[in-house]
Parts: structure tokens; C-alpha cells; sequence
């Protein structure tokens, strides 16, 4: 009997967990991370959980025409029968497994990385998604995730997209109850002059822990623009990892977080410039209050014949509260000449004299502050073109922890 | 409407009001005077309720009330607008949404219904049309990035939406041009009536030659040392502080 795709990842992640622990608070990469919340993690992957009607999923039903094209997944699984316009979806479980290629890859990926071992183990499902020519590249393919309340929901999602094609995709998690854990990977595969931009909605769920990655691979004249927003959490913990493989590729990572009460934010990224002629920007901004946590671990590397490389990585940090912290270590490793690289950070808090000013004009302090926060973020939310689901995510998120009554 | 009664007020624990006295009506216009560093803007944020600013004795009343640890919200909100000699630059924040929720705060202070936006919209471009403002500064980032006479020109905008009882405004003058300055202090007039008051503070006879004081003051070393008429301000102009200080 011959084993599907899914099965023999499944097989060969199994294989590989034998000899890989748990990552502990020792571990560089892990030292800002509250081990302890993730210590008794259920690994078994969550059964399948009652839906809500579409109605109420469908994030943009207030308008009348959906501008979006919507894939629901529950605990991790397409529900049957969706589709989309231009884009081809293929069940890891229904290829019979004649891609060692594949294998290799998600596995060497993987290896080591004890959360991206247990995807592959216990994923009930990959998808491969490829992104074909005759899209309209202002209509977001909208991913909506379902994800239980107990165990753990794995998602496992490749794209591809066709040479020369624009798209925009939007995933969203939805928590179905409150709480739950999320191990998400997500690969994202840009054929020549592909375009893709993509925004990650996570909205606030103080119990929710959500632990994953994001690999990126660029051909040449490639486009990839990635904007992650995110509320209140448990534990989010991200890697992200970009390869520019040809030449004149180009990425952009951004992020905008609200971290409250004793939320956690953990990125770990490496940008790597293998050939001539690419460019890489991460812009990464989060608002800290009460006891919640960020890090920030980014690495560029810059191998010895990128050179005409271009690369830029900023990550700013306002906190709010005495008790938040924040870090972060922009990194770079530069072995090639005749680059352009820079690289910031910062920590702060709200300045006096600003908060001063808003007053005088009749606002309270509280008022005064949550609008200079919201100053603060408005830089990156305005870079994410998709319009409908920011502002949601920014009424849902940000307006309701600054108690701001509209989308400013 | 406003007493200032020799108030004494510290900053950094260093003190720059020493026995500072002053006593304006509604409907008075009052010009403050004086060289670098005798304490006008020191003043100007006292009233306002700068957090950084102490008044260690003396005090200020306000329409019958003791300003003393009033917020600066609770005293705009009460009508006491300060245009600041060098105001903040606020990123992030967008001048007509600021407006609005400045413009509903004082209107839910005062028991009213807060206007949308849409009405809103139309009342700042009436007040902007009067200040000869181009419409893009609706959607500009709240003084961030204006040049120096653009940012003086928003204070008064925002005086004009929040129609102050009592406005002190700190050197408004300076960085406006010649028909900036002709425009603002039109603007600035229209905004003069019987119920308020007006406190300019200005190193220029020429601000004066629009905006008609009844009584011009001179502070130096945190004390008021001259007060007179119009002609005290053309005076100085003529011959400077020294004579007066010594
Ligand atoms: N925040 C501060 N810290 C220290 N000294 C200050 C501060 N603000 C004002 N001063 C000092 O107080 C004095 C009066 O300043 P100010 O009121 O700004 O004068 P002006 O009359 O020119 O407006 C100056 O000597 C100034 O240096
Ligand atoms: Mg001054």
C-alpha cells in the first residue's frame, strides 16, 4: 500500500521528533518566550469543531457585493466544496507520494524547529495552493481558519503563485470559543514577476496561543509584501524566513501589533539576499501596555555576491505602561560591497509634550494617549491595501483597546 | 474673568515667575511684552496647567474658581485656549479628526450632541475659508511637518473651532509673514467679543497695530514692571527694554 503525500510528511516529521525536544528558555531564539505557557500544549490536533452559518463568517456580508473570495477552514480542513476563481487547491492527502522533492524540503525546513516538526506530524491537512493567471489582483482569496478552543489546530497552507501573476490574499484566525492553540505554516512560493501581497489578521483572544512560520521563496522580478496584524495573545510566536533566490526580487515585511495585559510577541526573522540586485524591508511596530512582552530578532544576511543589495529593517516600540518590555536586536550580516544597508530600533514611550498638547485642547489624558497611539501606528496600518479587512481588524482590535468610537 | 494674583512658579525647581500679578476682564484685549526669557511663555503654560510648571504661591483664578490642580483638559474644557509659541508636532494624528474630537469634547461638556462628521466638515471649512487655509490641511498630520507660519496659522484654526473664553496666545506673530499676519489677525478679531478675553503675547508693535489692546504690559524677571496703553507698546519698540529695566 502506498502511503499519500500527507501520510509519508507525516511519517518522516514522526521520525524526526524522536530526536527533537521541546524548545527550552535557554535556547537563544526562546529566551524571550514564556516557556512556561507553552510547557503542557496539547500536540494532538483538534477534531473537528461545529461552524458558525457563513453569514457570520463572511468578514466583509455588511457590504453587498463580497469583494473578497472566501476559503473556510475548520480546525484546519477546507470545507467541502469551496473554491475560487483562478486559484488551484490540492489536498496533500489525495497525491500519492511520488515528491521526495517536496519531502526533503518541508522537512530540512522543519528540522530542528520542534513547533514546525509537530505541524508536520500532526497536520491533518496540507494544501497546496496555486495562484493561476486571470485573477483580479484587487480581489483578495480570503483564508478564514476556524480553530477550536481545546487542543491544538495545525494549518498547513503552500502558495504558489504563477509567473507574472498579482494577487492579494488574506488570511484570518477565528477562534471558536475562547483560547485554543494555532500552529500555522504557511510557504509562499513566487514564480518570476509573481506579485503577492499578503496580510495576516489575528485578532485579540487573551487565551490564544499561536506559534508558526512563514517561508518565503522570490524568483527573479518577484514581489512579495507581507503585513501582519495582530491583537492581544497569549503567546505569538513567529519565524519568518525569506530567500531571494534570482535577482531583482523584492520583499516587505511589515507589522503592526496591540499587545495588552500580559500578552507576548516573539519574532524571529532572517532575510536572506543570495544573489545581486534584490531588496528587503521590515518595518515592525508594536503598542506594549500593561505586563505584555515583545522581541524582536531579526537577521539580514547578505551573502558574498549580493552586492547592488538593498535592505532596510526598523522595529519600533511604544510602550504604554511602566511594567511592559520590550526587545530587540536588528541584526545584520553583510559579506558583500557595494551594499545598502540600514537597520533601527527603538523603545519609547509617549512624549510629555505631545500629551500635553492634545490636552490642552479638551482631551482627557486617557484620550490624548490612545490617539497618540494610535499616531503611532497609523504608518504601517496605512500600508495594508486591503481596505475592508484593516479596518475591521482596526475597529475590532485597536479602536476597541484605545477606546477610540472610529477608525481614525 | 481671569486673576493672576502674585504668583510665583517654578521649573526644573528653578523660578521663573516671581510675584507674577495680572488681572483681565471679558471682553479686554492684553498685550505681554518683553525680552527673551522674562517668563511670557513660562506664563502662558502656567495657565494652561503644563504639568512641568509648579506654582509654589500665589494663585490664579479663573471666572471665580481656583485653577489649582485643574488639568489642562478640565481648563480647555472650561474655555481657556493657549496657542503655543512653538506647537507640537503630533505624526500620526489627522488635524480634522483631532479637530472633531476636540470640537465634541467641549460640545459634550457643555450637554450637547456631538456632530459627525459630516457636519463638522462643513464648519471647518468655514473657519479654514476665513483663515485662507488650502483644504489639504484637513488631512495633514497635526502640525507635523508645517512650516513655522502653517503651524501658527492651525492654532487659530483650532481657536476658531473651539471658540475660547480666554485665549492666551504665545508670540502667534512671529514666523508669519506680512499678509499671514494681516490674515490670522483678521481671524483673530472676529474671535474678540463682549463675553471673552484675549491675552497676546508679542514682541512686535505690529500685531498690535491690528489687534487694538486696552492695556499692554511689560514683564522682565518674572514680574510684571510696566503696564500702560497702546503707546507704552510703541514706546518699547522705539527704545527696547533697557530703560525700563534700570
Ligand atoms: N523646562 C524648562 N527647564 C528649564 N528652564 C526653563 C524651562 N522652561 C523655561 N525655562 C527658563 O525660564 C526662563 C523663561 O522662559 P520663557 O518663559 O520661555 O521665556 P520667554 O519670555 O522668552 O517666553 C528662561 O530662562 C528659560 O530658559
Ligand atoms: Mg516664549
Amino acid at each position: 500500500m502506498t502511503l499519500t503525500l500527507q501520510e509519508s510528511l507525516s511519517e518522516a516529521a514522526k521520525g524526526l521528533l524522536s530526536s527533537v525536544k521541546a524548545p527550552e528558555a535557554k535556547h537563544e531564539l526562546w529566551r524571550q518566550v514564556p516557556i512556561k505557557r507553552l510547557r503542557d500544549l496539547p500536540l494532538e490536533a483538534a477534531c473537528l469543531v461545529e461552524m458558525p452559518s457563513l453569514k457570520e463568517v463572511q468578514p466583509t456580508s455588511k457590504e453587498e457585493e463580497v469583494s473578497e473570495d472566501l476559503l473556510v477552514f475548520q480546525t484546519g480542513r477546507l470545507k467541502e466544496n469551496s473554491s475560487c476563481a483562478h486559484v488551484s487547491i490540492e489536498a496533500f492527502s489525495s497525491v500519492a507520494n511520488t515528491h521526495e522533492d517536496i519531502l526533503q524540503q518541508l522537512s530540512a525546513q522543519a528540522k530542528d524547529d520542534y513547533y514546525a516538526l509537530n505541524n508536520l506530524a500532526h497536520c491533518p491537512e496540507s494544501y497546496q495552493l496555486t495562484i493561476e493567471p486571470g485573477r483580479d489582483p484587487k480581489r483578495p482569496i480570503h483564508l478564514a481558519f476556524y480553530n477550536a478552543h481545546n487542543n491544538t489546530t495545525y494549518q498547513r497552507i503552500h502558495i504558489k503563485v504563477k509567473s507574472g501573476v498579482e494577487a492579494q490574499l488574506i488570511t484570518s484566525q477565528h477562534s471558536l470559543g475562547e483560547g485554543g492553540t494555532v500552529n500555522m505554516e504557511v510557504s509562499v512560493e513566487l514564480e518570476q514577476g509573481a506579485r503577492l501581497q499578503y496580510c495576516d489578521g489575528q485578532f485579540s483572544d487573551a487565551k490564544l496561543i499561536r506559534l508558526g512560520g512563514l517561508s518565503v521563496r522570490q524568483k527573479r522580478d518577484s514581489f512579495f509584501k507581507y503585513m501582519q496584524l495582530s491583537g492581544q495573545s497569549l503567546c505569538l510566536r513567529q519565524r519568518l524566513l525569506v530567500d531571494l533566490l534570482e535577482e531583482n526580487a523584492e520583499v516587505e515585511l511589515i507589522g503592526c501589533a496591540y499587545l495588552a495585559e500580559s500578552s507576548s510577541l516573539n519574532h524571529v526573522l532572517d532575510i536572506n539576499h543570495h544573489v545581486p540586485n534584490c531588496r528587503s524591508r521590515q518595518l515592525f511596530k508594536n503598542i506594549l501596555s500593561a505586563e505584555a512582552r515583545s522581541s524582536f530578532d531579526g537577521t539580514i544576511y547578505v551573502e558574498k555576491n549580493a552586492g547592488g543589495t538593498s535592505a532596510a529593517q526598523l522595529n519600533n516600540n511604544l510602550l504604554l505602561s511602566s511594567t511592559a518590555r520590550a526587545h530587540t536586536k536588528p541584526r545584520m550580516k553583510i559579506y558583500a560591497s557595494d551594499v545598502e544597508c540600514n537597520h533601527g530600533a527603538t523603545v519609547g514611550q509617549l512624549e510629555e509634550e505631545e500629551i500635553f498638547y492634545l490636552e490642552t485642547r479638551g482631551l482627557s489624558q486617557e484620550v490624548s494617549m490612545n490617539l497618540l497611539a494610535w499616531g503611532f501606528m497609523r504608518e504601517v496600518i496605512d500600508e495594508c491595501p486591503m481596505e475592508a479587512f484593516r479596518e475591521q481588524w482596526a475597529q475590532d482590535t485597536l479602536n476597541a483597546a484605545l477606546s477610540l468610537k472610529e477608525i481614525l | 474673568m481671569l486673576k493672576i494674583q502674585d504668583v510665583h512658579a517654578s521649573v526644573a525647581d528653578i523660578e521663573i515667575l516671581k510675584g507674577l500679578s495680572l488681572e483681565v476682564q471679558a471682553g479686554e484685549v492684553h498685550a505681554i511684552m518683553g525680552p527673551n526669557g522674562s517668563g511670557k511663555s513660562t506664563t502662558s503654560k502656567v495657565l494652561a496647567g503644563h504639568p512641568s510648571y509648579e506654582v509654589t504661591s500665589g494663585e490664579v483664578i479663573f471666572e471665580g474658581e481656583s485653577l489649582h490642580e485643574v488639568e489642562p483638559q478640565e481648563r480647555a474644557l472650561r474655555g481657556i485656549f493657549m496657542g503655543f509659541q512653538y506647537p507640537t508636532e503630533i505624526p500620526g494624528v489627522n488635524n480634522a479628526q483631532f479637530l472633531r474630537m476636540a470640537y465634541n469634547a467641549k460640545r459634550v461638556h457643555q450637554g450637547l450632541d456631538e456632530v459627525d462628521a459630516f457636519d463638522f466638515d462643513e464648519l471647518l471649512d468655514e473657519k479654514m475659508k476665513v483663515l485662507e487655509m488650502n483644504p489639504v490641511f484637513k488631512e495633514r498630520m497635526l502640525n507635523s511637518g508645517y512650516s513655522g507660519g502653517e503651524k501658527k496659522r492651525n492654532e487659530i484654526l483650532q481657536m476658531a473651532v473651539l471658540e475660547p473664553k480666554l485665549a492666551i496666545l504665545d508670540e502667534t506673530d512671529s514666523g508669519l509673514d506680512i499678509d499671514a499676519l494681516r490674515i490670522v489677525a483678521e481671524g483673530i478679531n472676529r474671535l474678540k467679543g463682549p463675553d471673552n478675553a484675549l491675552i497676546l503675547i508679542t514682541h512686535y508693535q505690529r500685531l498690535l497695530d491690528y489687534i487694538k489692546p486696552d492695556h499692554v504690559h511689560v514683564l522682565s524677571g518674572g514680574r510684571i514692571i510696566r503696564s500702560g496703553g497702546q503707546d507704552l507698546a510703541l514706546e518699547l519698540e522705539k527704545q527696547g527694554y533697557d530703560w525700563l529695566e534700570k
